[in-house]
């Protein structure tokens, strides 16, 4: 547990007063320790002569020029940084030395610092090689719309206005289905598509002996198995969590969906390749992941998720699950899952009340979980 | 068949510690933790921790006393 006692420390080097203070406490509440920020590069340097820090944010230009000496000592110490400029990476003569290195413009939302930042932490420390990470982009173009599909898809391909109107009209005829209600039963026919829209569902199949195991989550915004019409009956059973709102989805629309609006069917593809991705990682958890470190990964997942979609806000979302639901999700006894969250909290990690969990420590947490948020493949549009 | 108690500590990572080995026939069988006051309507009872062999199971129950433990193991070695 040593790794989460260790708080990062990140060194500011930032000539502008004011978006300093700004990034410094975006930093400390996302639970980064700040050196600086610093108005040159001989106070940042002379700083580093001090304590070497974990991660680095520096502005090309400084107040004593351009800052090359100071990315030089960076690089020389091994420390992983990004570029916080109002320079652009490619055309400026200044900005060569920094060629390579993750890059964003000034001024860019806090927020989206941290969130590069968090990228930079768990990725091997070789800077010159990493491009900057995406999901900074998608959180921006997505903001004008509350609906969770248009969302969710819009993070994998850009949207037109049409695809986003018909989107938006298939998703409009929701019911309202309890908690703990099957939507398809393993064995049924299918017949249509399913999207939630509010609330929690999930994938699950049954032992003989009643011993349930839950394969996926679906969150707002996502369907379940576009192309399940091909299949005579279902390999497993989606029920619903906690209440939902769910759209069923008739197998001709989605017929003509995939045939006649490209960039949708785009995006419902890649949201199939992520599913499985995601599958994939949650194999990894149950089979060589500890108790504790499956639900930390758990948790950091549905935070990415939930911000994809508009519903988690400073790192906290609505969990409505029991325990029992997380111990079938991840594989352990519900002793083990309330053993975890004791842990988690105990180091300061979470915080889960009333069905509702904060994340108090994301780094710490992400980092403990061993949480890479590669598979979700958010806003990379060159791999669909 | 009888079983043996020895009642032992274990280090679960948690407030559970009080635990019982459980022996059959000197064999190592299970080991039974005593649930603590942080697993609010589950405490005071006891979670299977480790069955061995025929005890072993992905999906551990818990007992209300060492008693029914001990049946429940019973069922499954015999």
């Amino acid at each position: 547990m040593d790794f989460i006692a260790q708080q990062p420390v990140v060194l500011l080097a930032e000539a502008d007063a004011i978006v300093g203070i700004d990034l410094c406490d975006a930093l400390e509440r996302a639970g980064y320790r700040v050196l600086g920020p610093f108005a040159t590069s001989r106070e940042a340097l002379s700083a580093m002569e001090q304590e070497s820090p974990t991660l680095a944010i520096v502005d090309v230009v400084l107040r004593d020029g351009v800052c090359t000496a100071l990315g030089g000592e960076l690089r020389r110490r091994g420390v992983p940084f990004l570029v916080h400029s109002g320079l652009q990476q490619q055309d400026e003569s200044r900005a060569l030395s920094f060629q390579g290195v993750p890059w964003l413009s000034k001024p860019a939302l806090p927020e989206d610092v941290v969130v590069l930042l968090d990228e930079l932490a768990f990725l091997p420390p070789a800077p010159t090689i990493m491009e900057p990470a995406s999901p900074i982009r998608l959180m921006r173009s997505n903001e004008d719309t509350s609906n969770p599909l248009v969302r969710k898809l819009a993070s994998f391909t850009a949207l037109s206005e049409a695809d986003r109107a018909l989107l938006e009209r298939i998703s409009a005829e929701t019911r309202l289905v309890a908690p703990n209600t099957d939507l398809v039963r393993e064995g049924d026919k299918p017949d249509g598509v399913f999207l939630v829209m509010e609330g929690m569902a999930c994938r699950h199949k049954h032992r003989a002996n009643g011993a349930r195991q839950i394969m996926a989550y679906l969150l707002p915004g996502d369907l379940c198995d576009v192309d399940v019409a091909l299949l005579n009956t279902m390999d497993h059973t989606i029920s619903t969590l906690s209440a939902c709102r769910v759209v069923r989805i008739a197998p001709e629309t989605i017929a003509d969906i995939l045939a006649h609006h490209p960039a949708v069917a785009r995006a419902l593809r890649m949201s199939m390749l992520v599913d499985e991705a995601t599958l994939r990682e949650w194999l990894m958890n149950v089979g060589r992941r500890t108790a504790t470190e499956r639900i930390a990964h758990l948790f950091c997942e549905l935070l990415v998720r939930l911000q994809v979609v508009g519903l988690a806000h400073e790192n906290s979302y609505a969990l409505p699950l029991t325990q029992a639901d997380l111990a079938d999700t991840t594989g352990l006894s519900t002793v083990h899952v309330n053993r975890s969250l004791q842990e988690l909290r105990r180091q300061g990690l979470i915080e889960f009340k009333s069905r509702q969990l904060t994340i108090l420590n994301l780094p710490r947490l992400r980092a403990f979980g061993e949480f890479k948020a590669n598979y979700l493949h958010l806003g990379d549009r060159i791999a669909a | 068949m009888s079983l043996h108690l020895q009642p032992v500590q274990v280090s679960t990572g948690s407030a559970d510690t009080e635990s019982h080995l459980v022996f059959d026939d000197g064999f190592l069988v299970a080991v039974l933790v005593r649930l603590s006051d942080e697993h609010e309507a589950d405490a005071g009872k006891w979670s299977l921790e480790a069955g061995f062999g025929r005890v072993d199971d992905p999906s551990p129950p818990t007992f209300a006393d060492l008693d029914e433990a001990q049946g429940w193991i019973s069922d499954q070695l015999s």
